[in-house]
Formats: structure tokens, C-alpha cells, sequence
């Protein structure tokens, strides 16, 4: 009985055109869109833009303004940072991670450098795109403006009290 | 370094398909800018009509009926238009038609009558042979019409049938446009990506807002107009102020060309100056009215183009490609505006723009 219903919904998702491709099922799992139904992803999914790129080949570049957020479909990228000439790798992203979620609200620099580790196949979710979904689509707009503003939140919070924490032991913490 | 190598040589390669194919979209655009031309009116259309679709999309609508809502809206506005004001424009071509060859006849007569004043004058000139030139030059104008008929029967055929293209292109240039693009700007390379995603962006908002502030200024144009020539009793006053609307998409010189078949028609069918005053008095009101409350609204602060800019590429388009031309140069003038800015800021905000 319950196989019957899923395969209903299933032949009505297709008479729809709403489909649980593979592109979707990285998106359901990226933070910023953990709120949205199936339909929503959908529309997501169209907006993305799918990129490849060979081993060694830059994403963006440290201090170049950015324009978007990238989620990892497979392979990996290292992101790396400058600091006093020296080159350091602050973190490897993996598949289903994401990275670059500040560009998507204003153009300041990027933190780091990404780079590709062997050929690797990335979803870019770009400004303009979220721009002019936030017009056309309010509501779904909204939705992602919400998330990504309660991650930001979380992550200020964490940097306050870290910075509270230092203050009180009177030494210099890292964030 | 064996794949970095190819990566810059694949990235290349990919730099210069991007290129040639901007190049030959131009000279394409170039060598058959008449059929080409649906292709323009239809990309117009979007234009204008793109927000109205976002804004019907953005309630819950999915794009494919968001659109067919507008094309039906579209039918039902132009039906009424012309069910309501069929009478009247009706009995304007028809006077225009019946009225044309005697136009031509009356100017004949008027440029004979002056040869011969002409050649009384300069004792010098053969007898007769102005008179003679201006009688072949003209020519017997019913005639030409005449003969003409299949020619013009075929041009409204074709009229027909650019009007369906320009509908059909319309309508999935709506529906599909967003796909199209996404699909086009796949080929840039990985590194211009982001930078070419923004300029797109840019240049879309500042172009999309100049047409469109463009066509409502038109409209209104054309509006004040027909009441402004209707007060002042032109004959034909709902075609001429319909061309007004229309030349005045052209800034500056537009306006100029619109105002002349008002004069013409004031001196031929009216034989009065100070009806062709009169013309001249309303088209340059209308476009005080325009340049002073209009125009700010409409087209605004959006596009901050400078006066000599405009009149420059204006005149540039001019010369390259005639009217086409010189409708698009502006639009094409905020394009490259927008491109300049961006990779200025890019370089000096940045200094990165060949980094890396």
C-alpha cells in the first residue's frame, strides 16, 4: 500500500515536472536550503549553474570581489590562505560541502583562494540569480535569505564569545 | 606540468571560441539586419514585457501560464484598442490613400509652377527644360502606384508574417529565455565566470530599464500627442501622433523626425502656415512636457548618460546600420557603459583582473 502511494506521487512529480534529481539531492542537503519542499529545490536546481574543472584549476581568488556560493557535486577543493607570503591551507572541502556563502550578499573580498584537488564538479549559486529570484519569488527568496542569515548569526555569536572568552583571560584568540 | 598546460591552452581556446562567436554574431547582425529585425522587435517585447511575467511568476504561477497570461491580455488590450479606434484610424488610411497621389499631383504642380518662375527669372536657362526635368523626375504618380500594387500587396504579406514571427519568438524568448541564457554562458571559462555573471547582470538592469522607461515615455508621447493635434484639428491625427510616439524612441533627432509629416500634411492638405505653426507649437510642447515631467519619471535617474554621449552615438549608429542603428545606439552605449565601469573598478578596486 504504501509502495502504491509513492509510486502515485511519484508518476505525479513527473506529469508536474518536479523531479528528485541528483542536483537536488546535494541541495536538500546544503544548510541554506534544508527549509524548502521539493518543488522549491526545483526551482533552485534551474539557477544553478553546473562547472567543471581539472586538477589545480582556481575557483576564485583570495581578495577578488566574489559573486557566489559553490556546493561540491564530486571531488574536492582545498582553500587556501596568504598569510605573510606563506601559503596556508586553511581547510579541504568535500563532497556535499559548500564554501563562498558571504559573496551571495555582497561583493566584498574573498577570505581565501580555492583550488581544485583532481578533477572536481561544482554547483554555483550566484548573487545576480539569488537577486532576481528574491524578486520573482519572494516567498522562496525569503526562505534562503532566512537560513543563510541564521547561519551568519550562529557563526557571529560563536565569534563573540570567543572574542568575550579572550578578553576575560586576557590572551589573543584565533577566529 | 603536463595538465596545467592543457588547462591553460583548453581555457584559451575557450577565451577565443567565446570571441569568435560575439564576432560573428556581429557581423551576422551586420549583413541581415532585415531579417533580423523581428528578431530586435521581438527582444524589445521581452524587454518590456519580462517584469510583468516575473511579477505574475513571483504569485505562484509557473512561467509557461505566467507568459500565455500576458499574450492573451496582450490580444484582448490590442483588440479593444482597435475595435474601439478602428473606425477612426480606418478613415485616416483611407483619406491618407485617396490623399497621397494628389499630395504628389499638388507638389508637381507647385515645382513646375516654379520652374517656370525660375527660368522667367534667369534668362540664361533653355526654355523648358526645368520643366521637362521635373515632369520626368515625378513622373505620373498614380501609375507608379499602380504598377507598384503587387510589390505593396507583398509587403503587407510580409508584414503578416513578421508580425506571427515576432509573436511566436516572443513568446518563448519569455518562456525559455532564462534556459537560453544559462545554456549560452556555459562556455565561459571557469576564470571570467563570476566576472561575466555580474557584467551580465549589470548590463541586463541598465539596458532592460533604459528600453523600458523608453517605451512608456513613447506611449505617452503618442498620447499627448493625438489629443495636442486633435485640439489643433490635424487631419490624420491619430497616424501622425502614432509616428511621434514612435520616432521619439530616438533622443534628440527622433522628435525632429517626427514633427515633418505633421508639416507636411498641415501645408499640403491644410495650405496654411500658421497651421503648420500651430503643428510645430503642439510637438514642441508636448516634448517640453515630456523632457520636463515625463521623461524623469519614465526612463529616470537609471541611466546617467551625458547629452553629447547620447547625440554622438546616436549619430555613429546613424551611420553604421540607419534606423536601426540609431535605435539601438543607446541601449548598446549603456552595455558598453556598464562593461568600462566594472572592469575599471575591477582594476583599480582590485588590480586583479589578469591575476593569477
Amino acid at each position: 500500500m504504501v509502495k502504491l502511494t509513492e509510486t502515485f506521487f511519484e508518476r505525479l512529480r513527473k506529469i508536474f515536472g518536479v523531479q528528485n534529481s541528483e542536483i537536488v539531492k546535494i541541495l536538500e542537503k546544503v544548510p541554506i536550503f534544508s527549509d524548502l519542499n521539493l518543488v522549491e529545490l526545483n526551482k533552485i536546481e534551474i539557477i544553478t549553474h553546473e562547472r567543471e574543472y581539472m586538477d589545480g584549476e582556481q575557483v576564485f581568488h583570495e581578495n577578488e570581489p566574489g559573486a557566489g556560493m559553490y556546493i561540491i557535486r564530486t571531488g574536492s577543493i582545498k582553500l587556501i590562505k596568504k598569510i605573510e607570503n606563506k601559503e596556508i591551507e586553511v581547510a579541504t572541502m568535500k563532497q556535499g560541502d559548500f564554501f563562498g556563502e558571504i559573496a551571495l550578499l555582497d561583493e566584498a573580498p574573498r577570505s581565501a583562494t580555492a583550488l581544485a584537488a583532481g578533477k572536481t564538479s561544482i554547483l554555483g549559486f550566484y548573487r545576480p540569480d539569488f537577486l532576481d529570484l528574491l524578486k520573482r519569488d519572494p516567498a522562496l527568496g525569503s526562505k534562503v535569505l532566512l537560513q543563510l542569515s541564521q547561519m551568519i548569526a550562529k557563526r557571529l555569536r560563536a565569534t563573540t564569545e570567543a572574542t568575550l572568552k579572550g578578553a576575560g583571560n586576557g590572551t589573543e584568540t584565533e577566529s | 606540468m603536463e595538465p596545467r598546460q592543457n588547462l591553460k591552452l583548453w581555457n584559451w581556446l575557450k577565451l577565443l571560441g567565446l570571441y569568435a562567436l560575439i564576432l560573428a554574431a556581429l557581423v551576422i547582425f551586420y549583413l541581415a539586419q532585415d531579417f533580423l529585425t523581428p528578431f530586435l522587435i521581438a527582444f524589445i517585447l521581452v524587454y518590456v514585457l519580462n517584469p510583468l511575467a516575473d511579477k505574475i511568476e513571483s504569485w505562484g504561477i509557473k512561467r509557461t501560464w505566467a507568459v500565455a497570461i500576458i499574450f492573451i491580455g496582450f490580444i484582448v488590450v490590442i483588440g479593444l484598442i482597435s475595435s474601439l479606434g478602428y473606425e477612426s484610424i480606418k478613415n485616416e488610411i483611407i483619406l491618407l490613400k485617396t490623399q497621397i497621389p494628389s499630395y504628389f499631383e499638388r507638389i508637381k504642380h507647385s515645382l513646375v509652377d516654379l520652374a517656370i518662375k525660375l527660368e522667367a527669372s534667369f534668362p540664361g536657362l533653355k526654355k523648358g527644360t526645368l520643366e521637362n526635368m521635373v515632369g520626368q523626375k515625378l513622373g505620373d504618380i498614380p501609375t507608379l502606384l499602380g504598377e507598384n500594387m503587387p510589390y505593396i500587396l507583398k509587403t503587407i504579406l510580409g508584414l503578416v508574417t513578421s508580425t506571427l514571427i515576432v509573436l511566436f519568438l516572443t513568446f518563448f524568448i519569455l518562456k525559455d529565455g532564462r534556459t537560453f541564457k544559462k545554456n549560452i554562458i556555459r562556455i565561459v571559462p571557469n576564470k571570467y565566470f563570476e566576472s561575466f555573471l555580474c557584467l551580465l547582470f549589470e548590463i541586463n538592469k541598465s539596458v532592460g530599464s533604459y528600453v523600458r522607461g523608453q517605451i512608456i515615455d513613447c506611449t505617452i508621447v503618442a498620447i499627448l500627442s493625438i489629443i495636442g493635434l486633435s485640439l489643433i484639428g490635424l487631419k490624420g491625427a491619430i497616424i501622425i501622433g502614432i509616428i511621434c510616439g514612435i520616432t521619439n524612441i530616438i533622443p534628440y533627432l527622433g522628435p525632429v523626425m517626427g514633427m515633418l509629416p505633421g508639416i507636411f500634411i498641415a501645408l499640403v492638405e491644410h495650405k496654411s502656415g500658421a497651421m503648420a505653426g500651430s503643428v510645430v507649437a503642439v510637438m514642441m510642447s508636448v516634448q517640453l512636457i515630456d523632457n520636463v515631467a515625463i521623461s524623469p519619471l519614465a526612463v529616470g535617474q537609471s541611466v546617467n548618460i551625458h547629452p553629447i554621449a547620447v547625440i554622438l552615438s546616436v549619430t555613429i549608429g546613424g551611420a553604421l546600420m540607419g534606423l536601426w542603428g540609431m535605435l539601438l545606439a543607446v541601449p548598446i552605449y549603456c552595455a558598453l557603459k556598464v562593461t568600462f565601469q566594472i572592469l575599471y573598478k575591477g582594476i583599480i578596486e582590485y588590480g586583479s583582473w589578469e591575476k593569477a
